[in-house]
């Protein structure tokens, strides 16, 4: 099965308002927490094949640290939040006053701070998707990865849409404006049926 | 000059010597890598799920019917298959989630299809919780396992 298949571009258009919803609500959230202006990028919608994914995301092998947050409800998926070494040490400096050396040791606080980052930023984007389509949404425990980053968003990919052969993801960047750069990468995947679901909610089909 | 030759999710490629065959961001997933030596051909199969359950679409991302299908293309291109020796890496659990137990599944899966089709298992490293990439040498057979190690360093083991 594909996304491809079932996604049109009048569908295209809601996704990308849902993704510009829920992200801007989540740089504000960000904002509030670090007291700088959070800037989000226009928000993409990417279909993009399997065996082509090494290829979209520039640097595959980096090592990231995601936040991994499950949406359930009335349209289950994944929610994904994911920062670059960088950014993850400048974020738990920010809040915290120190940052770790390196983020594949990071300590039980650190680790705490940056899942919780990512949790808060995941749940405020779910909870106005549910406002926007007045859908029943909760969202589940975060699970914090460090990891390379190929890895993270096909396993993240396939956990919501186990048969599908290719990935959907409604995608956004954040960035501190005119601060150090603060990259974070938010996206969503939906589960197969979820997407019908919000379309009907928004009186499409 | 060796070619070093990217093999996506969930897809294979055939190639024969000297090329290097490469992937990456294996979590639950499997790379299982198959040689002819003595034909000098050699494929890299990236495995997402254990069996296929439609008989359409990408097939290759399934244990079943992906490796046999790997297979038939080696034989294809002048591999014997009575020749074939496997190496295999994967089969993660990168998040500590209940009820994702896809990469046991994957590994098991694919060790019983490799044992059915008589192929022997050198070497494996398999479970564990950290994604892998690898690169496999047609040429002598040798498997390069990278992973995230220590102060975000990459840590290689050779298979």
């Amino acid at each position: 099965m594909r996304w491809k298949d079932s996604i049109n571009s009048m569908k295209l258009d809601v996704l990308k308002e849902i993704g510009n919803i829920g992200a801007g609500n989540a740089a504000t959230s960000l904002s509030t927490m670090l007291s700088k202006e959070v800037e989000i990028e226009v928000p993409q919608v990417n279909l993009v094949e399997l065996p082509d994914l090494f290829n979209y995301l520039k640097s595959p092998e980096e090592i990231v640290a995601s936040t991994i947050v499950g949406i359930k409800g009335d349209a289950p998926g994944k929610m994904l939040m994911n920062f670059d070494s960088a950014s993850t040490k400048h974020l738990i400096s920010l809040l915290t006053g120190e940052s770790p050396e390196d983020i594949t040791s990071m300590n039980e606080m650190q680790s705490s701070v940056i899942s919780e980052i990512g949790n808060i930023l995941c749940s405020t984007y779910v909870i106005s998707l549910s406002n926007f389509t007045s859908l029943f949404l909760e969202t589940e425990v975060p699970i914090l990865v460090v990891d390379m980053f190929a890895a993270i968003i096909s396993e993240t990919s396939m956990m919501a849409a186990t048969d599908y052969d290719d990935v959907l993801m409604i995608e956004t960047t954040l960035k501190i404006r005119n601060g150090k750069d603060l990259n974070g990468f938010l996206t969503m995947f939906p589960q197969p049926g979820s997407l019908e679901k919000i379309f009907q909610k928004l009186g499409m089909s | 000059m060796e070619e070093k030759i990217m093999i996506g999710i969930g897809e294979f490629k055939v190639a024969k010597n000297p090329s290097i065959l490469v992937t990456l961001g294996l979590g639950s997933c499997v790379g299982v890598c198959l040689r002819d030596k003595y034909n000098h051909i050699g494929g890299m199969i990236h495995i997402m799920l254990p069996e296929a359950k439609e008989s359409s679409g990408n097939l290759s991302k399934y244990a079943y019917p992906g490796i046999k299908l790997m297979v038939d293309e080696m034989v294809k291109r002048g591999a014997d298959a009575k020749n074939f020796e496997a190496k295999i890496a994967g089969g993660a659990s990168m998040f500590e989630s209940k009820g994702f137990e896809i990469g046991k599944k994957n590994s098991d899966k694919v060790k019983e299809i490799l044992h059915q089709l008589g192929i022997r298992v050198l070497s494996e490293d398999i479970g564990g919780n950290r994604a892998r990439s690898l690169e496999y040498r047609i040429e002598d057979g040798t498997l390069f396992v990278k992973k995230v190690g220590g102060k975000e360093s990459i840590e290689i083991v050779e298979l």
